[in-house]
């Protein structure tokens, strides 16, 4: 199925709203793998969106939805000419002659007082209202599923995100005002135009100059804009040609006051509309899209291995000890953390210097003792080079005892423990 | 991009345990990048991540094993040097194709050969440790290749910090553009330092590091505003909590209404917290709702713990609710609530059609004696204050952190941060009909930013 720009961001705005529900199971239904990496990651998104309502046949409930749509539309439409017709018919089944203040009434001062009341209600709405709302409500009652209840949901909040809605209830609210309009003036044409009317000035309770306010005020536009000539007001309304005048003067004040301002309206809105959709984004930093946006990004740009691990075997270790030995000797391996610390006559002082490790390795070559005590610090971490040493000492004397210095803060104790009962080499704690 | 025609490829080195996969994981902001672990030799193997700007690699960065044998490896391409005279990167490759390369200097070796193939190099180093000999054996074998070293003082956020001692020891080596870091609790603008001490031995690299650091930038702050907006829709949502209860409940069927809602508000909660999360990369298991129990040693959920509750409703002036509902972190409305009442009819007024309809629907409860639980003012108060508490870690966090952000109940507004915010739920709290919830919620994400 194709979709159009506007229903593929109202599908991933329906997915957004999935994944910020149940990510994980989204996930799952999606390999993020099939995109293009090459695309955009707003394009991506929609591409994402797309494939998995074709997936999980939303692809269907749109299309219901948008034919229900049409149906609405143009049940709304039929409603706006039938009443349109109505309204001239009931005009123009008036006993002869007809009152054009009468006339006048019906046919335009609804419309503007519709106009004017939208105009304070909603026009700055972010919510719908007025015939968007109780179309909408209608939509999801027609379908009465939970489907299409998510497919309202995700096309509200879509519209509301692209700044969509107020053009398009504008447009909706406006133009079935005027399909209404319209159909009462081509109604009115199209009577006035075969039959035989005649219309006068009527009023029972307004007073002369009253009417006369009336008549200049609805004058006002249908001469600005047309030129037209207002009906003799005078008592002497016997001019040859009033029906004539009358008739066209009313027909073009219902093009001034119904159908050109809401025709004015709904282009704007329809202008507007076409805008923003043209202009389109996405809101990557949405709950939803944020953690797609990653997913696909670690999908698209993973870690590699470049230089493999090539195993252990080389690592591995085997303390053997002396077979004999004499004397004790001790030291303290690269550092020694107890700043007090003095030893006593065998202590050899800190061996960390290469030159110095090799050195005491070669003494105890000579003379292998029969007991080394090895001083590490617990802050500093194990690694093949001192446990490499200490198996080179072990070879070197009977007994070997290392002896972990504590230290204040976090310590790699536990790794020298684990690591020495590893090679069952005797360990003591300071304390 | 025209400066640089391939990625920049920078390795990471150091002695094993230094940090290096943790820099990475802070650097790329990758939570899951490498393993990370306190045993020594955890990373085995070179591994390559790539960091993009506009579409486009700028940047390769390798994570290396452990140097652990340096000392001995320094002697051994000592052996070396007659052969190649003053030339340390012939040194190194005459070593890589012995066989001890291949065997055990094996992980040495995949580090020497990946600097080789680098134009730079950060060399990590854990500043609580002194200045030892193998390290600067290390040190010096590993400028050997040629190749531009950073060293980055990591841990500087620790102690003991001897960071001094290795400033010192480094200017003796010639190294100067040092930068100090740490890569759990990263120092501000440290990744500025980083990337730009990188464009100091690369000066070509320069422009699309800054544009790089412009973006993260940008990236941030998104990622703030974005979690603001979370917070103020959390707030929103759990405000409008409502559970309508008969009004001759038994004590309780009542008690159990509120334990529903409680749990419903802490599943809420609990969405969000995952949301950030999952906005700040970081992983699922990163932050409890919880605080650790001293006496017990266990992790206890106290949301809505009574003994908090009513220690709260004392110092920061929340009222408590009445009946059961009293210490349950939730408020009994009584007859679809007066309050509400009043505004239905005002808006009502107005003659929007929702608007009688909730007035009617007011009018009913009223009439049927109904009752309704809400959420309560200090438990919005406790979640706003937790949820930016963790925003903020969040925010500042590194994504080499291992342990858990507790978000504990210690971290409420107080009456005055939140009555502004309170004002602004109550047609929320009291089921006004016909919110504008887009302006709620704006006005929500200001005052938590105020309040921050
Ligand atoms: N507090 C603190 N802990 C850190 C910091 N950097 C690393 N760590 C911890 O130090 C330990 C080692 O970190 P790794 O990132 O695995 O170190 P590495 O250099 O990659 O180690 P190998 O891969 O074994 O060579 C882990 O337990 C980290 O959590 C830091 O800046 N502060
Ligand atoms: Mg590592």
């Amino acid at each position: 199925m194709r979709f159009s720009r506007f229903e593929l961001f109202w599908l991933a705005e329906l997915q957004r709203q999935r994944d910020v529900s149940d990510a994980d199971q989204q996930a799952d239904r999606f390999r993020l793998t099939e995109l293009d990496a090459k695309q955009g990651m707003t394009e991506q998104l929609l591409e994402r969106a797309r494939r998995s309502a074709e997936r999980r046949k939303d692809t269907q409930h749109i299309g219901r939805w948008q034919q229900l749509r049409r149906l609405l539309t143009l049940i709304f439409a039929l409603l706006a000419v039938a009443l349109g017709i109505g309204a001239t018919q009931a005009v123009l089944n008036q006993p002869q002659p007809i009152s054009l203040l009468f006339a006048v009434s019906v046919l335009v001062v609804p419309n503007l007082i519709m106009l004017l009341l939208w105009a304070l209600v909603a026009v700055r709405r972010n919510r719908p209202v007025g015939v968007t709302a109780s179309g909408l409500q209608l939509l999801e009652w027609l379908q009465r599923s939970s489907q299409a209840h998510e497919l309202g949901t995700a096309w509200l909040s879509h519209v509301q995100q692209q700044k969509l809605l107020q053009p398009l209830m504008a447009m909706l609210s406006n133009g079935f005002w005027l399909l209404i309009a319209l159909s009462s003036w081509a109604t009115l044409l199209l009577y006035l135009s075969f039959n035989d009317y005649a219309f006068h000035w009527a009023t029972t309770i307004l007073s002369e100059e009253q009417l006369h306010t009336f008549v200049r005020l609805a004058h006002y536009l249908p001469e600005l804009l047309f030129g037209a000539t207002l009906p003799e007001l005078s008592a002497a309304s016997a001019a040859a040609n009033f029906d004539n005048t009358a008739g066209r003067w009313l027909s073009l004040t219902v093009v001034s006051y119904a159908v050109l301002p809401r025709a004015v309206i709904f282009s704007a809105a329809f202008l507007l509309f076409s805008l923003r959709c043209a202009r389109m984004q996405l809101d990557l930093n949405a709950p939803g899209h944020v953690a797609t946006v990653r997913a696909i990004e670690a999908a698209q740009r993973p870690t590699r291995n470049v230089d493999a691990d090539s195993g252990r075997e080389h690592e591995s270790l085997t303390f053997r000890y002396a077979s004999e030995g004499k004397g004790e000797v001790s030291l303290s391996l690269d550092f020694e953390a107890d700043p007090n610390w003095r030893g006593d006559e065998n202590y050899l002082g800190v061996v960390a210097r290469q030159q110095d490790k090799k050195a005491l390795l070669d003494r105890l070559d000579k003379e292998p003792a029969e007991r080394l005590e090895v001083r590490i610090a617990g802050s500093l971490t194990p690694d093949r080079s001192s446990l490499r040493y200490l198996a080179a000492l072990a070879a070197r004397t009977r007994r070997l005892t290392v002896v972990l210095v504590k230290s204040a803060g976090t310590t790699y104790l536990k790794q020298w423990q684990e690591l020495l009962e590893q090679h069952e080499v005797t360990y003591v704690d300071t304390e | 991009m025209s400066t640089l025609n391939k990625p920049l490829q920078v390795a990471v080195v150091g002695h094993t345990n230094a940090g290096k996969t943790s820099l990475l994981r802070t650097l790329l902001e990758l939570r899951e990048f490498g393993e990370v672990d306190q045993r020594p030799s955890t990373t085995r193997s070179v591994l390559a991540q790539g960091v993009w700007l506009e579409g486009e690699q700028i940047l390769s960065f390798y994570d290396t094993p452990g140097l652990e044998s340096g000392s001995e490896l320094y002697t051994e391409i000592e052996g070396y040097a007659d052969a190649h005279r003053h030339d340390g990167p012939a040194q190194i490759r005459a070593f890589l194709q012995s066989p001890s390369a291949e065997t055990i200097y094996a992980q040495e070796a995949k580090v020497l050969r990946q600097l080789l193939q680098s134009d730079a190099a950060f060399y990590v180093i854990d500043c609580r440790d002194p200045v030892l000999p193998k390290y600067q054996d290390e040190l010096q074998l590993l400028t050997r290749c040629g190749k531009p070293m950073l060293p980055v003082l990591n841990y500087t956020a620790s102690t003991p910090n001897r960071e001094q001692d290795w400033r010192e020891a480094l200017a003796r080596l010639n190294l100067h553009a040092v930068v100090a870091f740490d890569t759990v609790s990263p120092p501000e603008g440290g990744e500025k330092y980083l990337l730009q001490s990188l464009a100091t031995v690369i000066p070509a690299a320069e422009p699309v590091l800054t544009k790089l650091l412009q973006q993260r930038r940008q990236e941030r702050e998104r990622r703030f505003i974005g979690g603001i907006h979370s917070i103020a829709e959390l707030l929103f949502e759990v405000a409008s909590y409502h559970i309508r209860v008969p009004h001759e409940l038994p004590e309780h069927e009542l008690k159990q209404a509120a334990a529903r809602l409680q749990q419903r508000i802490r599943e809420r909660e609990q969405k969000t917290v995952q949301e950030l999360l999952g906005r700040f990369a970081f992983l699922p298991e990163d932050a409890v709702t919880a605080h650790l129990d001293i006496r017990t040693g266990t992790w206890q959920d106290d949301l809505f713990e009574p003994e908090t509750l009513k220690a709260w409703s004392k110092d920061t002036g929340f009222g408590v609710g009445a009946g059961a509902a009293a210490g349950a972190g939730v408020d009994l409305m009584v007859g679809g609530l007066s309050l509400g009442l009043a505004t239905a009819l005002g808006a009502a007024a107005g003659g929007l059609y929702q608007s009688w309809r909730h007035l009617g629907e007011k009018v009913k409860q009223r009439w049927r004696g109904e009752r309704e639980l809400g959420v309560d003012a200090a438990t919005l108060a406790t979640i706003a204050g937790r949820q930016l508490f963790l925003l903020q870690q969040l925010s500042r966090r590194g994504h080499a952190a291992t342990e858990a952000v507790e978000v504990a109940v210690d971290h409420r507004l107080s009456r005055e941060q939140f009555s502004a915010i309170e004002k602004v739920l109550r047609p929320v709290l009291t089921e006004t009909p016909d919110i504008d919830r887009e302006k709620v919620i704006r006005k929500l994400e200001v005052l938590l930013q105020e309040s921050l």
